[in-house]
């Protein structure tokens, strides 16, 4: 499909609703940094996140602010808190509440421990959901991985101890790195990817840091025009990340 | 009616100094955060789901998911609200397709569509009052039948072909209702963002 067509499908894709053939037709325009599609898919993103707005407003329970507060407040164990109760052992806690209200316990009391195991057991919720995201998130790699087009790359390895892995990249699926022996990035620092084409400057492609034993696994869910790409980099650079490299590359994964 | 437009909060610089405490793990910045956009993301999430309790389980996942991305996100580049409802909105359509027993995107495709990046260069007055209520007028221009498409497409996430299914009309009366629609939005909103 020309610009023009693809023109008129720029707010079907920011919405995520194009259809498979087209969304490819797109993001291979995309992918070639189309000076038309590129731009314009920018535009769309930005005005179709006001239809938002379309929405009739409605006023969240008061509880909500806590229980998200909950999620980012360091759990404070008090005598007999609940800070290290799992799913079981809050049912459990549960059915003996509804027990001392049997009996008559002090109604407001019981109200106030409900609060606090409603918290609690929205926690353990949402860490289910982010463990289940994390899962389908490392199905998705596994396959990128094992597709026959993908390409994979080693790098590292030499002496004495440099950061060591491999990146696999795929045209439509993206990029996936995983390095060892990479040190956490020291406070105010990250690390940031970047596709080097054969010519022309670096593409971002996205933050991460490793893990306490120097490990870390990053993904660039973006289209990659691999016969253009000279290699997948790695720097560090200043939290939050910047649109163009400003330290010698700590990995390189040369194709 | 009562809209998001009314519970939209006012634009500034202060979301960039409000970042940089989260990515520092301030908590009373989470609580801010949330005072600022609780409201529009529980409505926008409330409207798609249409139920209250998994509304409130999606909004809090939608605010843990900020408070972990955080790092990523450069407000002075891009725009929080825009991001933020996005993301809220993925969580509900993913919510919504699973419930209807439909395939869900692949993690791949929703994560590509709320990377923080995708936002740097939005306007970051998108969330004020006044741009909100612009989109309410541009909405309320609309023919009822193209209305309900475009509702179909952002509130349910559905492809012109779903909506065909979904509406009982030929495909092709859908694309130019549509294509109509969206190129009347275009104009009303897209030199306003």
């Amino acid at each position: 499909m020309s610009c023009g067509e693809l023109r008129e499908l720029y707010e079907l894709y920011a919405l995520g609703t194009l259809e498979a053939a087209e969304r490819q037709e797109l993001e291979e325009h995309l992918a070639r940094e189309c000076p038309s599609c590129v731009p314009g898919v920018r535009r769309a993103r930005q005005w179709t996140v006001g239809l938002a707005y379309a929405a009739p407003a409605v006023d969240p329970p008061a509880r909500l602010r806590r229980r998200v507060l909950a999620l980012v407040k360091p759990p404070e164990p008090k005598e007999g808190g609940w800070g290290w109760l799992t799913h079981a052992w809050a049912t459990m806690a549960l059915a003996l509440l509804l027990a001392l209200m049997w009996y008559g316990y002090d109604r407001r009391a019981v109200r106030a421990e409900m609060e606090g195991l409603r918290a609690r057991l929205g926690l353990a919720q949402s860490a289910t959901a982010e463990l289940a995201a994390r899962n389908r998130f490392l199905t998705d790699a596994l396959a990128l991985i094992n597709l026959p087009e993908t390409r994979q790359v080693v790098f590292g390895g030499a002496a004495p101890a440099p950061p060591s892995g491999r990146v696999w990249v795929h045209a439509q699926r993206g990029v996936l790195l995983l390095a060892s022996r990479l040190p956490r990035a020291p406070a105010g620092k990250i690390y940031e990817m970047w596709i080097i084409p054969k010519a022309g400057a670096p593409a971002p492609a996205g933050l991460f840091n490793s893990d306490e034993r120097g490990e870390a696994m990053h993904v660039w869910p973006q289209a990659v025009n691999i016969a253009q790409t000279g290699a997948v980099a790695v720097t560090l650079e200043p939290e939050g990340g910047v649109p163009a490299p400003t330290s010698t590359p700590v990995i390189v994964a040369g194709f | 009616m009562l809209t998001l437009a009314d519970a939209a909060p006012a634009p500034g610089g202060e979301h960039s100094r409000l970042f940089e405490r989260i990515r520092r793990r301030d908590a009373q910045a989470m609580a801010e955060l949330y005072d600022a956009y609780g409201r529009a993301v529980y409505s926008l999430i409330y409207r798609i789901v249409q139920d209250a309790g998994v509304a409130e389980d999606l909004a809090q996942e939608t605010f843990l998911r900020v408070w972990n991305q955080a790092h990523a996100f450069d407000p002075v580049r891009g725009s929080a609200a825009a991001w933020i409802l996005t993301v809220a909105r993925n969580r509900a359509i993913d919510w919504k397709r699973s419930a209807e027993g439909k395939a869900e995107r692949t993690t791949w495709e929703a994560w590509d569509q709320e990377q923080p990046a995708q936002f740097f260069d939005a306007e970051a007055q998108l969330i004020h009052a006044d741009q909100a209520r612009r989109v309410r007028q541009a909405m309320d221009k609309l023919e009822e039948r193209q209305r309900v498409l475009i509702e179909l497409a952002y509130f349910e996430g559905l492809t012109q072909t779903e909506m065909a299914a979904r509406t009982g009309q030929p495909l092709g009366t859908v694309k130019t209702w549509v294509r109509a629609a969206l190129k009347l939005l275009r104009a009303e909103l897209e030199g306003a963002s």
